[in-house]
This record gives structure tokens, sequence and C-alpha cells, in this order.
């Protein structure tokens, strides 16, 4: 087995649902060793969340949670407990990170803010991410991943029509938890960055992660355009330079860029019609300024008479740029993704079989580890407080009827 | 210059557009030395694009999307039509720690450039290459602009309206920011073995992989349940209410969600417990899920009537999940992104000015990073060649003479 990108980084993880998970998942998929956390009984939030096999909730089947957590270790610890506090001392003794997504004020209610944790290990580096960051007016604002979005602007410009209408077309915000997703490899980029400095001075230090400045983040042309311009955007194409790229097929919708260069394997891809050949659309102006008014119409009418298959097959053959929108089981049965080996089996004790996707970018020396999957609720108790805290037998036993583990 | 945590990092930067220049910025605002190489042979594309009117020539690159990706950054201009150019990267290539490209498949080997040829100049380097659909595979030579890319990697398939079509995501780039904030993490982890062990490698960085990995619901939905999961807009599976609320004045709304009883009972207790809100079917979070359209409409009687900042606080003063659907202007102005320093003011040699939104990088230690003014095309020439390489201002004068450096 080749050696792992992040071999030796030890990595404790004091987070839940997505964004810290995220992070802990990116750092463990190239051979880290991440211990995860989780609080006794019903363990991290993600566990209820689903999807679940026959739609039967089992803390042990969220698919949200299995891809969550691969390659990680798992123990269980009540932190609200002064002798689980003790306990968590200990991993933030041994610990190079500590990854974490929690309410600042809980933090500082179970004495674990930065100051503290500093005091017990000057070389961690800890990770937190909150909805609005530990500093400014709304430090302590709750959240979730809609709250992410809609302060964010992201939601305000989604979802991006050609004819909107206030009314119809509220601000939207992105599918899933992306948001959090996104937050998650900020903090894995910002947690590397403070590892490289903890290399260099041998000392840690505590990022602030904002949810709201991660997603505003991809925002930054609008924002360099409000600031250079005074432009504002909403849910519309105003001030976009291209047109709109979906066009509804027979049985689907496609996306295909036609900037002007493009034009020529347009008209080839529709069998060369007479109208498309119309002398005035052969400059940029004439094309996409003059005449599109009248070209997009005739171009949605012929795309509606061929399936998406048809026309990515008959575009691709002009090396046009164009998708089919895929849905999940397009995604998941694509010969592209299955040639280049993307989509990853886990295994797991008790959900079994899972085809998830694999990692996000390819590595040459140190390819991301073929996946374990995500350990069950305490799995590694034994292991992480019996081997390698050391912790006696007995004070294992006491410690799991008292409930802290 | 600060003490950054990439002070020693070298980047050589052949990107362009989007995805590429984004992934370097996060090298530069970590402190790394991130060296464009330009031509005068063209301007960068992305400084021919949405300037905002009327503009010099000479004055573009300071404004516009560029500038929004290439702060912090470094240029050098070559020919790349003449042969003595490439010996002259070759040669610069033996300072470089990092090499970054998103030209189409096959572009750097023509050039000699590739990573086999990189790995003989310098076993170190570790490159990365951004593309569509990866370097090797079914779909290697295809080009890929955003939208298309949101259409692959399903983004689109899930955004939009419960009974609406599919649609592009809001922020322009979006599937190209998400892959290249997947790609600085690749390249960290990247230089984390090399601390260890000086080896360098090659990422191989597919936007479209990128994509799946960080927006997986639906594909892990389909993996557990086989279902094909549609668009939610803003709701959610487990929450309710879990919306986007009208608000007083124009396109002003407000976003509220309630993850328990305790936050329901404080968003009731805010709208003054109006009677609809003792209604049974209200109770629990499965009564509120399973009559969330009435649920929304009653909650809407009482935001329409707020305005949509206010209700923000008012929400969050009791507990509540909420914020407001903040506009460009609303979030460029907001005191509390503001207080924190997301907004950065990067000024130019003549003492111009320019604003943008910083990384969300934020360190107790290091700070919050480097921020410079994006270069003109050549602005470090001199020091690239001199300083680095150690050309003589003679040789340096010389070469460009010949259009070498050009």
């Amino acid at each position: 087995m080749n050696a792992q990108a992040l071999s030796g980084l030890k990595v404790l993880e004091y987070g839940e649902f997505v964004a810290a998970p995220y992070c802990g998942k990116l750092l463990a998929d190239l051979g880290a060793d991440v211990i995860k956390v989780e609080k006794p009984v019903t363990g991290d939030r993600a566990r209820e969340n689903g999807p679940f096999p026959q739609n039967k909730p089992d803390i042990e089947k969220s698919g949200l949670f299995l891809y969550l957590n691969t390659n990680k270790r798992g123990v269980t610890l009540d932190l609200k407990k002064a002798a689980g506090r003790k306990v968590f001392h200990e991993l933030v003794k041994w610990a190079d990170v500590l990854i974490e997504n929690n309410p600042r004020q809980d933090l500082l209610k179970l004495g674990l803010d930065y100051e503290t944790l500093h005091e017990i290990n000057p070389k961690l580096v800890v990770t937190s991410i909150t909805y609005f960051g530990h500093t400014g007016p709304y430090c302590d604002y709750k959240g979730c991943d809609l709250i992410a979005n809609h302060t964010s602007v992201e939601a305000v410009l989604n979802p991006c029509y050609e004819v909107y209408n206030e009314d119809l077309n509220p601000p939207m915000k992105l599918p899933g938890h992306s948001g959090d997703f996104l937050s998650g490899v900020i903090a894995a980029i910002n947690t590397m960055s403070a590892v490289f400095a903890a290399q260099q001075t041998g000392l840690g230090q505590h990022i602030d992660l904002s949810e709201q400045e991660a997603v505003a983040s991809i925002v930054c042309h609008e924002i360099g355009d409000y600031f250079d311009a005074g432009i504002t955007y909403q849910r519309d194409r105003k001030y976009r330079w291209e047109e709109s790229p979906k066009y509804p097929c027979s049985d689907g919708f496609i996306m295909m860029n036609i900037p002007f260069q493009f034009w020529e394997g347009v008209v080839r891809m529709m069998d060369s019609p007479e109208w498309a050949q119309n002398p005035e659309y052969k400059t940029p102006v004439g094309l996409l300024h003059d005449h599109w008014k009248e070209i997009q119409p005739r171009l949605i009418a012929w795309f509606k008479q061929h399936t998406c298959a048809e026309v990515v097959k008959r575009a691709m053959a002009q090396r046009l740029d164009i998708s089919i929108v895929q849905s999940a089981k397009e995604i998941s049965d694509n010969p592209m993704f299955e040639e280049r080996g993307f989509f990853v089996e886990i295994d797991h004790k008790k959900a079994g079989k899972l085809k998830f996707p694999g990692a996000p970018c390819k590595f040459s020396v140190t390819p991301a580890q073929a996946p374990h999957a995500a350990p069950l609720l305490g799995e590694h108790n034994a292991e992480v407080y019996g081997g390698m805290l050391g912790l006696k037998p007995a004070k294992l036993s006491k410690l799991q009827e008292s409930g802290i583990i | 210059m600060q003490n950054l945590p990439l002070k020693n990092i070298r980047v050589l930067d052949f990107t362009q557009v989007r995805v590429g220049p984004q992934i370097t910025q996060w090298l530069a605002v970590q402190g790394a030395e991130v060296i464009r190489v330009e031509t005068k042979l063209r301007p960068e594309s992305f400084k021919m694009t949405n300037n905002p009117g009327n503009l010099t020539q000479a004055a573009k690159y300071r404004v516009g999307y560029f500038a929004s990706l290439n702060y912090s950054k470094h240029s050098i201009t070559v020919n790349m039509k003449s042969q003595k150019s490439f010996d002259l990267i070759k040669d610069l290539l033996k300072h470089i720690d990092i090499v970054a490209e998103n030209f189409r498949t096959g572009v750097m080997e023509k050039w000699g450039l590739g990573y086999n040829d990189l790995k003989k100049i310098n076993p170190g380097i570790i490159l990365i290459s951004a593309s569509g659909f990866g370097r090797t595979g079914l779909m290697k030579d295809e080009p890929a602009y955003a939208p298309v890319i949101d259409g692959f990697s399903g983004y689109s398939y899930v955004n939009g309206y419960p009974d609406g079509e599919p649609a592009e995501a809001g922020a322009r780039g979006f599937s190209d920011s998400i892959a290249a904030y997947q790609g600085v993490f690749a390249l960290m982890a990247a230089l984390y073995h090399r601390s260890k062990t000086g080896e360098g490698q090659f990422l191989d960085l597919s936007m479209s992989e990128a994509d799946v990995a960080l927006g997986p619901e639906a594909v892990i939905e389909y993996a557990v349940t086989g279902r094909v999961q549609g668009r939610l807009g803003n709701s959610d599976k487990n929450m309710a209410p879990h919306n986007v609320y009208r608000c007083l004045g124009n396109d002003q709304w407000v976003a509220i969600a309630c993850s328990n009883d305790k936050e329901w009972k404080g968003l009731c207790k805010v709208m003054g417990n109006p009677k609809w809100t003792k209604d049974a079917k209200f109770h629990d979070a499965a009564g509120r899920r399973a009559h969330k359209d009435e649920l929304d409409a009653l909650i809407e009687t009482w935001t329409v009537k707020q305005d949509h900042l206010q209700a923000m606080k008012t929400l969050q003063a009791a507990g509540v999940i909420a914020g407001a659907s903040l506009k460009v202007e609303e979030l460029c102005e907001d005191p509390h992104i503001k207080e924190r320093g997301f907004l950065v003011d990067i000024e130019y040699p003549d003492k111009s000015v320019i604003r943008r939104s910083a990384l969300p990088y934020n360190l107790s230690v290091s700070g919050k990073g480097n921020y410079t003014h994006p270069p003109e095309a050549g602005e470090n020439n001199q020091s690239v060649f001199g300083k680095i390489m150690g050309l003589s201002a003679e040789k340096i004068k010389e070469l460009e003479k010949e259009q070498v450096i050009y």
C-alpha cells in the first residue's frame, strides 16, 4: 500500500451533522488518524438524518452519516460530565488538530474555549466552524444551511432564470447542505494552513470560520461588481453576458454553452437547417445580439424534438460544451465516472454495501485510501480509551456504568 | 511581509478564467509567492470580461473579474511561441514548488511541461491540473464551463423550486468555486506529504468529481434507497418551518427554521402567539411537516408586516434560527461582515484602491492573510528573472528585446 498524504496527522473531531464531519472526512480519507467523539446513546445528529434503507430509521444506517464519517475511529463521551471532560483533555493532549462546529456559548459552558484548550496542549490547532463566526454582532446567532445560504447573497441569486418574477421566484438556497459541505472543505484548507504554521513555530492557533463568509466567498464576482460599478444582482440574467445555457429536450434538460465560436458546430449538430445558415448570424453581434431572440425559440423547438442522449451524442461529435442535467441515477451509472473509478464501495457492518462518491481529487503518489466504513456508535471505545490512552479496564467499566462512555 | 504559513512556497501559475486562478489565489493569500505566467501576445480572457464601462485598456486589469480572482499574485510575461521562452521557464521551474494549470488536456505536454517533464526538472514539484472531466478517461478532451458542470455533477437537477424546472446555480461560476476549494485542499495535503518526504506528485482535479463529492446527497439517497431525489427548494426533509418568507418592501425576505419544539414556541411567541399556532396539527415536527404549505402561508401573514433585518434580529434574540436574505449591497454594507474584516481594501502602487471580499481564511496567529494588488502583466519580470533566477539586468533587457520575455 502506498503511503498516505496525511499519515501521522492526529485529529480529534468533536462536531456533528455536516460541516465539521466533512472536514474530518477529507483529512481521514487522505490518511490522517481521525478520532470522532460522539455523545453517548444518540451520537452525531447526522445519524438521525437518513436516508435510511427501506425508510426505517436506524442510527447505524443513516446515509448522510455513513458518507461523512469514512475512515474515522469513533468513540462516545459525555462532555457534560466532569469525568468525561477529563478524558477529553487526554484526547486533546494526544491530538495535533481539533475540529469542531459547536455553538460558541456551548464551548464556553463546557470549558472548551480555545484559551483553555491551548493551555492543555499549546501545539493544538483548533478549527471552529460556526454560522456567523466567533466575533462580530451576530456571533451567537443560530444557523443551519438555509441561513448560511440566505445571509451570504447566494440565495438572492438563486435560481438563475431567464425570466423572473419576484412573486413567483423567492430567493432559494442551494440544494442539500451545500453551505455546510463548502464550509467543511474550507475548514480543511484553513486547518492544513495552521498545521504548516505549527510545523514552523511549534505553536497551534485558533481558526474562526464563519459559514456565512464561506458561502459569500463564492459570490466574489458579484461583490466585486458592486464595489466597482454599483451593480446589484437578482435572480435574473440581466447582468450575465451569456444566454441561458439550459434547453429542454423531449425527455429532460441539457446544459449547453453556445459562445459565438461554437455556432457553426451547433448548426452542424442540427444537420444544417436552412434557417440557421443565415449570413447575418456569422458575426458575434449578429448572432448573440441582433438575432438571438429569433434564434433561441428555433433552437428550443429543435431540442424538443430530440432526446437528451441524442442531442449529447450529436453535440459531442461537434466538440461542443454540453451535458445532460443528470439525475443521481445518471451520475451513479455514468460510464466516465466508472472508467475513472470515481465511485467507491463502502462495506458497512450494519448497512451493507453502498456505492458512494469517492475522492474529489486524484493523487498520483498518495491516492486516497480505500474507504473503511463509518464507525458504529462507540465502536472504538476500548481501542482508543484502553489501548491508546491506557485507561485500566476497571476505570473503563466505571466510565461505562456511569454513562460517560 | 507577514509570517504566513506558505511563505516559503513558490507557485508557477499557468491558469486562466475561474477555477485555476481561484486555486492559486488561496495559496497567495496564505503567503505563497504565486507567479502568473502571462503573455503580451493576448490578454487573459477575464481581463476583457464584464468590466464596467469605458475603461482604458490599461485600467481594465484593475477591476472586474480578473481582480477578484488574482489579487496577491505576481506576474511575468513570456512569448509562448518562442523556444527560448520555454528554456527560460524550464530554468525557473528549478525554483518552483507548485505548478497549476487549467488548459485543455494535452497543452502542457505539447509545451514539454507535462508532469513527466516537470518531474525530471524538479522531482519535488506538485502539479495540479484542473479540468472539467479529468485528465484521463472518456471525456478528458471535452471543454467545460460552469453551467455544463452544474448539469453534469447533478447540482442543477436538484437545484430549483419543488414544482419548477432544474436551474443553474445562483452565484456565477459556482461549480468552479467548489472544485477550486477541493483542489486547494488537495494541494495542502500534497504539500504536507512533501514536507515529510520531499516527494512531489501530480494532482488530477476533475471539476465534475470534486463537485459530486461536495454535493453528494442525491447520490447518497439513490445508493441507500434507490430513489431519485427531486427539487426541494428551501424546504428540508426534517425541519418545519424551514423556508423563506416575504417581508415588508420589494423583494425582501427572511429565512426561518425550527429544529425543535422549543424554537417553534419561540417563533410563536415572537409572532404574538396568534390563535392558529395553538392548532394541534402544528404541535410537533411531524405535524408541522405534514401541513407545511399551510404553516408557511400562516407564518407569512406575520413576516409580511416585518422588516427583514429586524425580523432576523428579533427572532435570533428569541432563540429562533433566522436570517435575512441579504442582497449584494446589503452584505457589502452589513455591520457584522464589516466588523469581521471580510471586505478588504487593496491598494495599487499609485494609491488607487479597490474593495473585494476576502477569502474565508481566519487564523488567530497567522492572521487573515496576504492581500496585495492584482498584478499588471509582466509587473514582476525584473524580480522573478533577476532575483529568483539570478539573470543580470543586461540579460533581461536582451531577452525583452528578443521578445522572449514578452
